[in-house]
């Protein structure tokens, strides 16, 4: 619309990109323009608009373009807005009331008016969260977790929206997502939860001990674990204490021998080997004990060794030392017995070797041992769960039979993989039933084979949950077997299952599904929770679970949520991909049915999850809107629509829909009354009569399209972007719609093409005619949603100002010349006409909002001075007025003040006289005029002054030259330049503080294009300055 | 035109800050651009007046706003 307003204004382009630029030819200590006066593309002017008070920033190339007064003239109005064209006004027309849409739907906000929620009702009170009452546009369902939650305009386009689509759960905890109905684990599974987590009973003599989860990993349950335990301790006070040959010899009592009372004593006769035992003392292969002992040998077994093993054992001693036999003196050994043995005794043999590394014991000596204090100490052991506490109420699964306890510790140390059942009678059941017709379970596990055993089961029967071998991979069977997939062993693993009785079942494997289908039904009212088994038929499970959590309800909502925080905890777990999308349960009603703004309510609603359209797709925001893929709807609970065939409306929409689409946009049409809005595949929008399709249409093309519809009785008037030629067809005689308003279809249709594919973005309904509004409707709308529509559109509403807000210095000196008073900024878009630079009006009578610019240098600065001012005066009143200065011209003058000045020659004259002018005190100035006379007035021409002064070597001298044409002014003694007081642009003002005592009829009216103020004599660059800027505006 | 009265620059500026907020000005949201409608200007008794012409004033302000202010005087 507005591509060179240079070429349309026959000008040449304002970069100086050629030959020298201003700052080329000298520094100046302040410049401003709206072309480049550094040969680059500086930002050159902030502008505010008045329509909306939005600022941007422009550069010169922006000005010369057209983008900046594009800017301004932007219908920014929005919809909700919008007035009605009052009649017999002569100004934009737009001062009637506002005008009321019945339904007004978007992700953006349509205007100030837009209705506020109220959180008391539906549908925002179906928040997960129940906000504040407030002005939101769309409320949305994550599918991560089920949360609904409702959001702003702003909240949509700031990323709130998508983030809260995108939350992640990797770092919650699974009853903080989602309380359950049993949990176990060795960690706290909830941010509230701090009891014990396990009971565990060691090996070594059988006591047991609760761990709180803290307690599981600082050390302490491995220090219950292994510590040192004496399991036999034999003085043989009374008799040889259990012990026995192990297969030749004799074992006996002597009360005392060799100063020693109370002593076993073992006769070898040669044959056989020697040995002995007490097999009622373990030595646990994954234990680590010491056997220590004090003996006396006979001379035979000197030099033999000693070993822990069964005589005829033919393997190595389980000790990791052999001590020597020393003869004929009481004697102390000590053997060590590691942990970890795959293979060997499992209770107490002791016996002598002829070689440390021999597989049996000695023979072929006849001579007797005795032994005192034999002692065994286990070191290290193995503990078992007794009970895995339920971390959700107190439902723990325990094991009373130390055979059946699945161990936590093994070898002195915990298993890394978690429990581990042995798949051969290891199981944990609870005390009390989970029942339920859906029954939901997480289970962390590492299974050790493909064997088909249980992971945990609800009753004896069914339903349960087994994995399997990879013909019977993981199954869900609750009376029929769902299966599939392939159960990884070896790994941490997450299991997870959906069990719907009667429904559709689901499970799943490390986040990814596995299988989905029907499982049968949970016929069993009551049952236990077996973990690691299926009851029934012993399916007992060979590998360790980490933590299982079970949900008598089903958690398909949660279940990526609760999968996040479960395999976030757990490194090697890796969940599958999961698409994050957000779909749109409510999208709220922005009208208002009263100029007071109370809220309609005409909201459209999705309650079925599976029939919400999608507003966040795989994480993104969709920008083109609210998306329906082939089955979705919003419905309001009201017709919205009033008018029958011979009644009036009119619908605005913005909306994406392939060209071989065909579906109902949105409306109220049936198969029997009511008209909706409908794309055909021709393709075009059409206006329905009931259902019927094939009446007055217009073409449509790809891509985004703003729709706009005026029904009026009988005749559709359709726009597509704001042109196209409509193709009339057929009669309408529907009657008014009965069925509510929907979006995606009509009402009463399951029909493919009755369904839309395809986005939309907006939606503004009003039963009423809108034809003479309509322009200004679809301005706003095509600009908010970049739909460019033709020029020149909506000429009504180009009658918008742009102010300027800040005039960048473009001298390197960061002196940008500011006006933060919105009243006080000049102009540079006049109700939708640039000016070519900025417009400064002084009409306000009270002098309290005229406008006024400043350079931020005072004259005390400035000695010597240059001013350069270019631009025209449209006053015609003989009154000295201020063009670039402090200067005032009318007494009370602020002394020390400098600038260049205008006075039109007479009342209503055509032409003016510019002067030099320093005011020396506040009755005093001195005035040195040009001869070269300027046009002002309404007719005025832009003109150049140019003034330089310095208190040369010769004197004070000072140029003054205007249009080219140069006066030598010299004086007896030197200006007064002490003023501290902003340099004003076309105004006039007392005081240092800028705003006070502004003086309007010493302001002149007119517009200024360029400012130069140096801080030097610039007599030798006179000529050069003028030239580039002749060359730029053609002045003389 | 209708003003309000204050008895310093600094109590009217503080009324001017609170409307160019409720406008919604660049200086409010961004921290650069426009601060204020209006400004206040000195009066002859050294009171400040604000043009709240387009101000949305509370009942209170309502009924104090004056039509006219006699500004600082100045020569001739």
């Amino acid at each position: 619309m507005h591509i060179s307003l240079d070429s349309a204004l026959g000008r040449q382009r304002r970069l100086n990109q050629v030959g020298e630029t201003i700052s080329s030819i000298a520094t100046p200590a302040a410049a401003y323009s709206l072309r480049s006066l550094t040969g680059g593309d500086p930002k050159v002017v902030r502008v505010r608009r008045s329509s909306d008070d939005d600022e941007q920033d422009f550069t010169a190339s922006e000005v010369a373009s057209g983008a900046m007064l594009s800017y301004v003239n932007t219908q920014a109005i929005k919809p909700l807005d919008i007035k009605e064209l009052a009649t017999g006004t002569s100004d934009d027309g737009r001062n009637g009331n506002f005008i009321l849409a019945d339904a007004a739907y978007s992700l953006r906000s349509l205007g100030t008016r837009q209705a506020t929620i109220p959180n008391d009702v539906a549908p925002l009170n179906a928040d997960t969260v129940v906000p504040a009452s407030g002005k939101y546009v769309v409320q949305v369902r994550r599918n991560v977790n089920g949360d609904q939650k409702s959001f702003t305009a702003d909240e949509v386009s700031d990323g709130t929206l998508a983030s809260f689509v995108n939350e992640s759960f990797t770092s919650s905890l699974p009853l903080d997502v989602q309380s359950s109905a049993a949990a176990y684990s060795l960690r706290n599974l909830s941010s509230s939860y701090s009891g014990n987590v396990v009971e565990v009973r060691r090996s070594s003599d059988g006591n047991a001990e609760n761990f709180t989860a803290a307690e599981v990993t600082d050390g302490t349950l491995l220090s219950f674990v292994n510590k040192d335990v004496i399991t036999e301790q034999s003085d043989f006070t009374s008799g040889v204490d259990s012990y026995a040959k192990d297969s030749q010899g004799t074992v006996s009592r002597e009360a005392s021998f060799e100063g020693k009372s109370d002593v076993l004593k073992y006769e070898f006769a040669s044959t056989g080997r020697f040995g002995f035992k007490k097999t009622s003392i373990a030595l646990d292969l994954t234990s680590s004990y010491t056997i220590s002992f004090e003996y006396y040998a006979d001379s035979e077994y000197n030099g033999k060794f000693w070993g822990i093993e069964d005589a005829f054992a033919s393997r190595a001693s389980a000790a990791s030392n052999s001590p020597t036999v020393v003869s004929g003196a009481w004697t102390s050994a000590t053997l060590n017995v590691p942990s970890g043995r795959a293979t060997g005794i499992s209770t107490l043999h002791i016996r002598a070797q002829d070689a440390a590394s021999d597989t049996l014991g000695l023979t072929g000596i006849t001579a007797n041992v005795r032994f005192k204090n034999i002692v065994v100490t286990q070191l290290t052991g193995s503990g078992f769960v007794k009970t895995w506490y339920d971390q959700v109420g107190s439902n723990h699964a325990a094991q009373t039979d130390a055979d059946k306890q699945p161990t936590i510790a093994s070898n002195g140390s915990l298993l890394a993989d978690g429990i581990d059942f042995d798949g051969t009678d290891d199981e944990l059941e609870t005390g009390a039933n989970i029942s339920g017709s859906a029954i939901s379970g997480f289970v962390v596990a590492n299974l050790d084979g493909t064997a088909a055993n249980s992971l945990y089961s609800v009753g004896d029967s069914k339903p349960n949950v087994l994995f399997g071998n990879p013909s019977l991979a993981y199954v869900v069977n609750g009376g029929v077997a769902l299966s599939g997939g392939t159960a990884p062993t070896n790994t941490d693993t997450l299991f997870t299952q959906l069990f719907i009785s009667g429904g559709t079942s689901k499970t799943f494997i490390d986040g990814s599904a596995i299988a989905s289908g029907d499982a049968g039904s949970n016929t069993a009212s009551s049952d236990k929770l077996t973990i690691g088994n299926l009851e029934g038929i012993d399916r007992f499970m060979d590998g360790s679970i980490k933590e299982i959590i079970i949900y008598d309800t089903d958690q398909t909502d949660n279940r990526r949520a609760l999968e996040e925080s479960i395999a976030g905890h757990y490194d090697g777990i890796t969940l599958g991909s999961f698409s994050r999308d957000g779909f749109v349960r409510t999208w709220y009603d922005q009208s208002v049915s009263d100029q007071a703004g109370t809220a309609r309510g005409n909201h459209v609603v999705q309650t079925s999850v599976s029939s919400m359209p999608k507003i966040v797709e795989n994480g993104s925001l969709l920008t083109p809107g609210v998306k329906f893929e082939g089955a979705q709807t919003l419905s309001a609970s009201d017709p919205i629509i009033t008018a029958a065939s011979s009644g009036t409306y009119s619908a605005f929409s913005v909306q994406t829909v392939a060209t071989s689409e065909a579906g109902y946009l949105y409306g109220n049409a049936s198969g029997s009354n009511g008209t909706s809005i409908y794309a055909l595949s021709t393709p075009t929008f059409t206006i329905s009569n009931t259902s019927a399709t094939n009446l007055d249409n217009i073409t449509r093309s790809s891509g985004q399209n703003l729709l706009s519809a005026v029904y009026n009785s009988g005749d559709a008037g359709l726009l597509v972007n704001g042109a196209g030629t409509m193709s009339d067809s057929g009669t309408y005689n529907f009657s008014a719609g009965s069925s509510n308003f929907i979006i995606g279809n009509r009402n009463g249709s399951s029909a493919d093409a009755a369904f839309l594919t395809g986005s939309i973005n907006e939606i503004i309904i009003y039963n009423s005619n809108q034809s003479t509004n309509r322009t200004a409707i679809e301005a706003n709308m095509g600009s908010a949603h970049g739909i460019n529509l033709p020029d020149g559109f909506d000429p009504t509403n180009d009658k918008v100002n742009g102010l300027v807000e800040r005039w960048y210095d473009q001298s390197g000196q960061s002196r940008d010349s500011i006006q933060s008073t919105a009243s006080f900024q000049p102009i540079i878009v006049d109700e939708g006409v640039f000016q070519d630079g900025l417009k400064f009006t002084h009409a306000d009578s009270s002098d309290t909002n005229n406008k006024r610019l400043y350079v931020p240098l005072s004259q005390s600065q400035l000695d010597p001075f240059t001013y350069v001012f270019v631009g025209k005066v449209t006053i015609a009143n003989n009154q000295q007025r201020n063009l670039l200065g402090g200067t005032r011209g009318i007494q009370d003058f602020p002394p020390g003040t400098a600038g260049i000045s205008i006075e039109p020659d007479a009342v209503s004259s055509t032409s003016g006289t510019v002067s030099f002018r320093n005011e020396t005190s506040t009755t005093e100035f001195i005035k040195s005029a040009s001869s070269t006379a300027v046009s002002t007035g309404a007719s005025a021409q832009d003109f150049l002054a140019f003034v330089t002064f310095e208190d040369g070597a010769s004197g004070p001298v000072l140029e003054l030259s205007v249009n080219g044409n140069k006066q030598d002014f010299a004086y007896e003694s030197g200006l007064s330049l002490s003023s501290s007081k902003d340099i004003g642009i076309m105004n006039a003002t007392k005081d240092v503080n800028s705003a006070a005592q502004y003086r309007r009829d010493r302001s002149p009216t007119g517009i200024c294009r360029e400012i130069l103020v140096y801080d030097t004599f610039q007599s030798a660059n006179r000529v050069v300055l003028e030239n580039n800027i002749n060359n730029q505006y053609s002045l003389f | 035109m209708l003003y309000l009265i204050y008895a310093s620059e600094e109590a009217a500026i503080e009324r001017a800050d609170e409307e160019g907020k409720e406008k919604g000005y660049s200086y409010w949201k961004n921290g650069i651009g426009t601060r204020w409608l209006t400004y206040p200007a000195e009066t002859i008794d050294h009171t400040w007046a604000l043009d709240v012409t387009n101000y949305d004033l509370d009942d209170s302000e309502k009924s104090s706003t004056v039509n006219s202010y006699a500004p600082l005087p100045d020569g001739d």
